[in-house]
């Protein structure tokens, strides 16, 4: 019997060559859609899984909201917080471990390279079990000249990865050249991990000379502190336990002169398993190790797997219905000789299960082909199909034979519903009303789902647009940003590469600065007003500002537009903030605000600012009163996904971690060449690192980018088939209406007239699924764009627009069939005999 | 009114030439009632098809009104046909979706008959054929012979001055066959010129001119004279 059913479904397949077509095609779209979504959404919810114990390894994110001033949340934490929670929550706490991590120089062959270190506590690997290649866990970081490296690292610097005992040199640590000693190689780590260790070091407080407040203070939150648990349950209690000690007995209470220190400070735990997706709801992705997936992008693509599956779904079933009249006669003369109703249902389930199968099989190889694009628009993933992998092998199997039950069963039940008798006698119509409604009612829902997705596609699209093209209050065209400045260990001699470098003729300007665009650094300082004649006494109140160190070109090199006041200048020696280092002594200098700056402090007006002092306390740098000289717009610096903080600017001597060449040259190879030149002979154990400001830029919104690509693929991916199965359905309801059609055309219509029939007919549900698609994609996109600080207006324009689209393609997609039929001679269409 | 000139219908498959229709040579008068008799299969339908302009001929002359169209375009064919022709089939052909008063509407709506007189010359016609009363029915709702009747009133609600019928009693029973076939003898007293394919004999003997086909040639043409 089976044989039968099968050989019948074959038979029909070859026979109904467009129509298997359109169904086997769509549907492996759309499982292909589903399963490249479920790989990504497999790998972004896996992140640090692997990781032996990941259950019970949490992180300490730290989120400041003072009442005044502006929050500040970071996934780092203070250096003194692992001593602090470790003795205090003893019952809970098996081990932990803080990170720090910078870039360092390796010198090779007298060649230097750039190297992101990390720096742990020698409990490192007892919290963190990673795979060793070479070496001995427990041993490994015992030393405090040793190193541990990853495979990649011992393949590029020694070609093999066996080189315990070899040594490498650093250039500096803590401004000092320092060799260590390789004790062990790691496994290189997927790349579904929160961070990448390629070089670790151990924590050694000299190390941190130059930096004394990281490891010890409360006030520097620049460590990444992670605890151990007991178990995994221990997650809440421990928490619990942080909050009580916040607040009953942590030198923080002395601050807070109402209410919990947990209403302004809290320490928050993380499981490291939650990091990837949750953390920026948590507390920000600021301090990030690695770029952090948005769960919400998780329920976006799971919606659109999801949408795209139904509306392949649907076509099938579309179409096995539409295709019901052909296979009357088949139903009929099946039970005729004795099939039972169920058994005719089995057949046409069977049938679908199979054609999905083959879907399945198509839909791998449209996997396979679109992998290497998909995984570059995600930013180089590295997903693949692990067919070795049985249980998710089956679970795709398993998807798609869903699929074919979901498509399979109504038209099953519908076809096997006919009365042979009604179906032979000659004349009759198979069409019920009924399965005509219910085909309109899927159409309307597959496009009514189809205008939503390109909605949402154009509104990310617009804000990405948006975001790329807003004023930045700063010029990005034609700067190249030089690093590593401050990397030299001090031996760099600033004066020297910027005289060399303005010696280029293509070089119009060289700024020196703590920050370019794009650095997120949060240098937070506390600043008050003083007001006139009152140096001494009572200030205003204390605000938190964010500080940008500079030197005198960095204005005039980013074209930053003064509102009011003037620029850095060289003519005024007195810009330069002189801190002192004696106790007490307050230095003194000029200040630049940025308009947000200048309101917080209380100016009514730009204008009104120039000429106040403010006093500022830098943690690392001391106190100094600073005159306002200008007032500069709001520049953005990060994306504008984060709004503006208020910040200030001042101008400063000292050693700078950046260059911003301003050139005016369009032959760049040649610009860089002579740039490096000039570094490799004033900075020659430095490596050369440079950026262009505009790709800076670009890079904040590569997320967002890859957002609306991927909902343009799917979106353009669900449109197809959507039209997929209109065309199938146009061409069976041309089909059925054939009679209908010769009747008009015998009394007198034309082909036009016939043409528009068929279109409006199709029109009609694409137009009633615009008042389902509508309200939610508004809903959904509302949402989206809440998420930015400036946002597009959510305008009617992109309603309208989606749904003309659809609109036109539907129509495209008709006309055809509708001007095939409607030029056929009435003759054909009335024969009965 | 119309003439055929050595008119032939060939249909072909991939393997097998059928000859529907073989060297037919017929003339019609205006105001004439021919009947076209013939076993299954002779060729009927296919004539009245190609008179009606449903269906072109493979070789011969066809003569309208005096106007060569056997080749003519399917654009002119629609043409002189909305005109000129109405039709009524066995099987009713009415349009499901559609309620009588629509359906007999549509031959006026594809005329371009303003709004106004298309109501007037509906309701008129359906009084003519007796199911006014029905008007805004479906036709799913109404008996075979009012069906039929309501095709007639479609047939004639253009003012065509041919009808051209295909069995349009085949499927009534036979009281309201013979209804149907008064009305067309009305029709015909009335001036129009009426061509009807029909199995029935007795029917045949309300036309004036019976016209058997067999194998797609004219056998015999029989006249009746004026009642």
């Amino acid at each position: 019997m089976f044989k039968n059913y099968l050989l019948t479904a074959f038979r029909n397949l070859l026979r109904h060559r467009l129509f298997s077509a359109i169904n086997i095609v769509g549907l492996a779209i759309g499982l292909a859609s589903v399963i490249l979504i479920i790989l990504f959404i497999r790998d972004e919810i896996g992140y640090d899984q692997w990781i032996v114990d990941s259950e019970r390894i949490v992180r300490v994110h730290m989120s400041y909201v003072p009442t005044d001033g502006e929050p500040f949340e970071t996934v780092k934490s203070a250096g003194k917080i692992r001593e602090a929670f470790s003795n205090d929550a003893p019952e809970y706490v098996e081990d932990s471990v803080r990170l720090i991590i910078s870039r360092s120089n390796l010198i090779r062959s007298g060649q230097s390279f750039s190297e992101v270190v990390f720096y742990g506590d020698n409990s490192f690997f007892d919290v963190f079990d990673l795979p060793f290649l070479h070496g001995d866990k427990k041993t490994a970081m015992n030393d405090v000249d040793n190193v541990i490296i990853s495979e990649t690292i011992a393949r590029k610097y020694f070609g093999r990865t066996d080189v315990i005992g070899e040594t490498l040199t650093f250039c500096c640590l803590n401004d000092k050249e320092a060799t260590v000693k390789i004790s062990a190689v790691l496994k290189d780590m997927p790349e579904n991990t929160h961070f990448d260790l390629d070089i670790m070091l151990v924590i050694e407080p000299s190390r941190f000379a130059f930096a004394p407040n990281m490891l010890d203070t409360w006030s520097s939150v620049n460590v990444y502190t992670y605890f151990k648990l007991m178990h995994a349950n221990d997650i809440a209690p421990f928490q619990a336990k942080i909050y009580d000690w916040l607040n009953e007995k942590s030198t923080f209470i002395q601050f807070v002169s109402e209410g919990k220190v947990t209403d302004i400070l809290k320490y928050k735990v993380m499981s490291i398993e939650d990091i990837h997706l949750k953390a920026i709801a948590h507390t920000g992705n600021m301090g990030s190790i690695k770029a952090l997936g948005d769960i919400k992008l998780i329920y976006a693509y799971s919606s659109i797997a999801i949408l795209v599956l139904v509306i392949a779904c649907i076509n099938f079933m579309n179409l096995a219905t539409a295709r019901s009249n052909a296979r009357a006669r088949e139903v009929a003369l099946r039970k005729v000789v004795g099939a039972s109703r169920s058994q005719v249902a089995t057949q046409f389930i069977s049938e679908s299960i199979f054609l999905c199968l083959i879907s399945f099989v198509l839909a791998l190889a449209l996997v396979e082909l679109a992998m290497p694009f998909y995984n570059e628009m995600l930013g180089g993933k590295q997903l693949a199909l692990e067919y070795s992998n049985i249980t998710f092998l089956f679970l795709l199997v398993g998807l798609s034979i869903v699929v074919g039950l979901l498509g399979g069963t109504y038209p099953a039940f519908f076809l096997s519903s006919f009365r042979p008798a009604l179906i032979l006698k000659a004349n009759q119509s198979t069409q019920q009303g009924g399965g005509n409604n219910i085909r309109t009612y899927l159409v309307i829902f597959q496009f009514a789902a189809s205008i939503c997705l390109v909605i949402c596609t154009a509104i990310v699209f617009s804000q990405t647009n948006y975001a790329r093209n807003i004023d930045l209050g700063y010029s990005v065209k034609g700067k190249l940003v030089l690093r590593n400045i401050a990397a030299g260990g001090g031996n760099l001699d600033s004066d020297a590469l910027k005289n060399r470098l303005l010696s280029l003729p293509m070089v119009t300007n060289v700024a020196y600065s703590s920050d370019v665009p794009s650095d997120d650094h949060n240098n937070n300082a506390g600043f008050r007003r003083l007001s006139a004649g009152d140096v001494a006494g009572a200030m205003g109140e204390r605000i938190f500002l964010n500080y940008y160190s500079m030197d005198i070109d960095f204005m005039e090199s980013y074209e930053i537009k003064i509102l009011a006041g003037r620029a850095f200048s060289s003519d005024f020696p007195s810009d330069t903030v002189a801190f002192t280092e004696e106790e007490g002594a307050i230095g003194t200098g000029a200040i630049i605000l940025n308009e947000s700056a200048a309101r917080k402090l209380g100016f009514d007006s730009p204008d009104k600012a120039i000429g106040q002092v403010i006093r500022g306390s830098m943690a690392r740098l001391g106190d100094a009163d600073m005159t306002i000289i200008g007032v500069i717009p709001d520049i953005y610096f990060r994306s504008i996904k984060f709004g503006i903080r208020p910040s200030v600017y001042f101008r400063r001597t000292d050693r700078f971690s950046n260059a911003t060449i301003k050139f005016t040259t369009n032959d760049v190879p040649t610009l860089i060449k002579q740039v490096e030149q000039i570094w490799n002979e004033v900075a020659p154990m430095v490596p050369f690192r440079y950026e262009f400001v505009n790709e800076l830029i670009k890079a904040q919104y590569a997320d967002e980018q890859a957002k609306y690509k991927l909902f343009m693929v799917f979106s353009v991916l669900a449109i197809i088939i959507a039209c997929l199965g209109l065309y199938g359905l146009a061409s069976f309801t041309a089909e059925q209406r054939t009679k209908e059609i010769g009747i008009r055309k015998t009394f007198g219509a034309s082909v036009a007239d016939i043409i528009l029939l068929l279109v409006w007919q199709f029109s009609k549900p694409v137009l009633i699924s615009n008042i389902i698609a509508w309200p939610v994609a508004y809903y959904f996109m509302k949402d989206y764009l809440s998420g930015f600080q400036y946002r597009i207006n959510l305008g009617p324009e992109y309603f309208i627009l989606a749904s003309f689209i659809a609109l036109v393609i539907a129509w495209f997609t008709i006309t055809w069939h509708a001007a095939r039929v409607a030029r056929a001679k009435p003759v054909n269409a009335l024969r009965y005999e | 009114m119309l003439k055929l000139h050595n008119l032939c219908k060939i249909y072909q498959t991939d393997e097998v030439e059928t000859t529907a229709l073989d060297k037919i040579n017929i003339q019609i008068e205006k105001g004439e009632f021919v009947a076209i008799m013939g076993p299954s299969g002779c060729g009927k339908s296919t004539l009245l098809n190609i008179i009606g302009m449903l269906d072109s001929p493979s070789s011969g002359e066809y003569y309208f009104l005096g106007d060569e169209i056997a080749h003519a375009s399917e654009k002119q064919l629609a043409n002189i046909r909305k005109r000129n022709i109405g039709f009524i089939f066995q099987s009713f052909n009415l349009i499901e979706e559609l309620t009588v008063f629509e359906n007999v509407e549509l031959a006026l709506l594809y005329n371009d008959v303003p709004a106004k007189e298309r109501k007037e010359r509906v309701t008129q016609v359906l009084d003519k054929v007796g199911i006014a009363h029905r008007a805004k029915h479906m036709p799913s709702q109404l008996s075979g012979g009012q069906q039929q009747r309501v095709a007639v009133a479609r047939a004639l609600v253009a003012r065509p001055a041919m009808i051209l019928a295909d069995e349009p009693t085949g499927n009534l029973d036979s009281a309201h066959g013979e209804e149907v076939m008064q009305m067309l003898k009305t029709l015909n007293e009335e001036g129009s010129t009426i061509i009807m394919v029909t199995h029935s004999p007795s029917h045949a003997d309300y036309a004036r001119r019976t016209i058997n086909l067999f194998d797609g040639q004219v056998v015999t043409e029989m006249h009746r004279a004026a009642e």
